[in-house]
């Protein structure tokens, strides 16, 4: 536990209250996210999932913080805000790993040693091809099939986008099979 | 109905591929706005611009990836969408009038299906893969406007089928629907299209019913346009 985070810990009061939220949903919040992050993110990033969640936690506390006596900070609350902080050093990261590859950039990660290139090629190929068919769908099959592949289900799919379950239930399956047969033009084995 | 769960774990797990180094797509909605739409927490039509967004963002899929993924350990179900839980509550008091408007459709529906299908027989919904013969097919060019006052979709189908066409615009707003089609072709209402401005892309689907019974459901959605 950091400097910032014993502070607290010392002057909190027992239970919930304005701005306090129990000590154990931090740490289950904290383990849900080097969760999240570890499986969501690209291997490359994996080594950072913990620091990512770390300077999001930080960034939090300090918004906590400022906010401390005016606002009451629910569980929901608290982790709608981390996610936020934490896509937000996610997205840091990934605006600096655009930055090209060369001599300048020693940390750069030589492709040698990235496990199975080919396969990561192969798949990243796959991937561009999906969603180039994507953008060939109409909207409808395309959303759908969308929030399919991200892995709802299909009562999901009809809730989130205000469907009634027959409907969207209809256009997943006209929307993969659309799918299949743009794949299937482009000579992309599944 | 669904592709074997083998494809769709490949076809996910390609989706999820290409986001390690993709650069953002451009105008990608803050992640605030990402957790409310998977929470359902926005009206549906800026769910639908997030969810279009991350299909052709490989970044923002992955941000949704992950608020879905912290959500589904923090224990809580996707938040069922306010408006549709309104329209379940708005269901619920309805429900004694559903119920007898439900009773007479029944009534009605059993009456057409008798007079459709072998009587006692439960239609048999095709594969498409098994039905290339049968397919259907728009005979319509997708470049070609059609005139609001002659709006006609043509297809081509199997012969001596009933067709049942659905038209609704790209937001799935219904225009027009019509059933038991002997025909293979369907001229849209005038006064169905009024209120549609010059240019509205019109989507239409035709379903089929054979005389055994047996349904040719797979056809693709056609696209229109109103000149």
């Amino acid at each position: 536990m950091d400097q910032d985070d014993a502070q607290h810990h010392s002057g909190r009061a027992r239970g919930p209250g304005p701005s306090r939220v129990p000590e154990d949903d931090y740490a289950q919040l904290r383990a849900d996210l080097v969760r999240a992050v570890a499986r969501v993110c690209p291997p490359r990033m994996n080594d950072q999932a913990e620091d990512i969640v770390q300077v999001a936690l930080m960034r939090l506390m300090e918004i906590r913080r400022k906010n401390e006596g005016k606002a009451e900070f629910s569980a929901l609350y608290l982790r709608k805000a981390a996610y936020s902080v934490v896509i937000d050093e996610i997205r840091r990261l990934r605006r600096r790993q655009e930055v090209p590859l060369d001599d300048e950039h020693p940390e750069a990660e030589p492709a040698a040693e990235i496990p199975d290139p080919e396969r990561q090629s192969s798949g990243r190929e796959i991937g561009a091809a999906i969603r180039d068919c994507l953008g060939r769908l109409i909207r409808p099959r395309r959303l759908a099939v969308t929030l399919h592949l991200q892995g709802h289900s299909v009562t999901e799919v009809a809730g989130l986008l205000g469907w009634s379950p027959k409907r969207a239930d209809n256009l997943v399956y006209r929307g993969l099979a659309d799918l299949r047969g743009c794949l299937d033009a482009k000579g992309i084995r599944r | 109905m669904m592709t074997g769960s083998d494809e769709i774990t490949r076809l996910r797990e390609a989706f999820s591929a290409c986001d390690a180094s993709a650069a953002a797509a451009g105008n990608c909605p803050p992640a605030e706005k990402i957790w409310e739409a998977l929470r359902g927490e926005l009206p549906p039509d800026q769910v639908r611009e997030v969810v279009d967004h991350t299909s052709g963002c490989a970044s923002c899929a992955a941000d949704w990836r992950l608020a879905h993924a912290l959500e589904k350990q923090s224990g809580d179900a996707i938040a069922v969408p306010e408006a549709a839980a309104v329209r379940r509550a708005r269901f619920r008091t309805l429900q004694p009038w559903l119920a007898a408007a439900a009773a007479v459709a029944v009534i009605v529906v059993g009456v057409r299906w008798s007079e459709w299908g072998v009587p006692g027989q439960e239609p048999v919904l095709r594969d498409g893969t098994e039905q290339t013969a049968m397919a259907i097919r728009s005979l319509i060019p997708e470049e070609q406007a059609l005139s609001r006052q002659h709006c006609l979709l043509r297809w081509s189908g199997p012969e001596d089928a009933y067709y049942r066409i659905e038209v609704s615009t790209e937001q799935l707003e219904i225009i027009a629907t019509e059933q038991d089609l002997r025909t293979r072709e369907y001229l849209v209402p005038e006064s169905s299209l009024a209120r549609y401005p010059n240019a509205t892309k019109l989507l239409w689907l035709v379903d089929a019913v054979l005389p055994d019974g047996s349904r040719v459901d797979d056809s693709m959605t056609f696209v229109a346009v109103l000149e």
